[in-house]
């Protein structure tokens, strides 16, 4: 029993240790209606296995009936959870997700795109270090693109520039398809965030995605006794039975 | 878990020993614990952290129908 504590007192010593040096890094989305941002955060959460499984199962409930990638997922959903945006497809309101990799800790929020609700995008962006313009593919640099884009906030923010709605070409001629797949149209002259560079395609089906590598698992040793590990060898395609972390033995 | 007559077995159901924790305290019995052996908090931290689930798991209310926590809200229950 004593030798049973001390492990877990260890494991704890260290998993805390190891998130007290993690910098945090708050986020936010930004851009006009439709061009993915509520897409971009929900795919960036599942790629990156930080939906739990009664999280995902209800998701692919909620799923059915919606546009969806090739998982059969509706990503939108994992940032829209009120009545009013399901209905309307929309974000209305900001959601905050809090997650984690090995290296840091992120705080994102997701905001709405249409004009009326403006106030709440400059809430969600109020306290993010970081803000993802996310620009649509076939529409180009929108109205409220560029006004969240003069942001009157101090220079210490910086913009990262997402292409969306990649994979969706066929309504465009070919020429624009082209243009803005190989090219994130720049910032807006006169904001003053910093730019942090261009990201062409992202969102629904997740291409040109990185995937960061899981966590190691602070509290197992060794492969062969962890629990998870072991239903998810001999059901390898059961996605309920995959671990959050990296085996750390 | 069983605790008193308002749950409810099916037929055939009986109850039977187990060790069992809270990770969410609502109305009984519409809440349900989830198998562990952690009993310091050590040993729940670590648990916690391993978790592939979240603590709603076990709450029904959340699947009584849909947006039920947002319906339940502006009916005034919260």
């Amino acid at each position: 029993m004593t030798n049973t504590l001390s492990a877990a007192e260890t494991a704890l010593d260290l998993w805390l240790a190891e998130q007290t040096d993690k910098s945090l890094l708050r986020f936010s989305t930004c851009g006009s209606v439709d061009d993915g941002k509520s897409t971009l955060i929900g795919r960036l959460l599942y790629d990156s296995q930080l939906i739990l499984d009664d999280q995902l199962a209800s998701l692919r409930k909620e799923s059915r009936n919606r546009t969806t990638g090739d998982e059969g997922i509706d990503f939108s959903l994992l940032v829209d959870g009120l009545t009013a945006e399901r209905e309307q497809g929309i974000t209305i309101d900001v959601a905050y997700r809090f997650f984690s990799t090995d290296k840091r800790k992120f705080i994102v929020a997701d905001t709405p795109g249409h004009e009326q609700y403006t106030r709440n995008m400059a809430t969600g962006a109020s306290n993010a270090d970081l803000a993802i313009v996310l620009i649509d593919a076939r529409k180009g640099v929108l109205t409220q693109t560029a006004a969240a884009q003069l942001h009157p906030e101090p220079d210490r923010r910086e913009a990262c520039r997402a292409g969306g709605q990649q994979d969706r070409p066929r309504r465009l001629r070919r020429r624009r398809v082209q243009r803005h797949r190989d090219r994130v149209p720049g910032l807006r002259q006169g904001s003053r965030l910093r730019d942090a560079g261009g990201h062409p395609g992202v969102g629904a089906q997740g291409r040109q995605h990185p995937r960061p590598p899981a966590p190691t698992c602070p509290g197992i040793a060794a492969r062969s006794s962890c629990p998870t590990s072991r239903a998810s060898r001999s059901r390898p395609t059961a996605p309920t039975s995959r671990c959050a972390f990296r085996c750390s033995g | 878990m069983v605790d008193d007559d308002r749950f409810r077995f099916k037929p055939g159901e009986t109850a039977r020993e187990e060790m069992i924790r809270f990770r969410t305290l609502g109305c009984y019995p519409l809440s349900g614990g989830i198998r562990s052996d952690a009993a310091d908090l050590p040993s729940i931290i670590m648990e916690m952290q391993a978790s592939r689930t979240s603590e709603r798991e076990g709450r029904l209310i959340d699947s009584d129908s849909v947006g039920s926590m947002e319906k339940k809200k502006q009916e005034g229950y919260f």
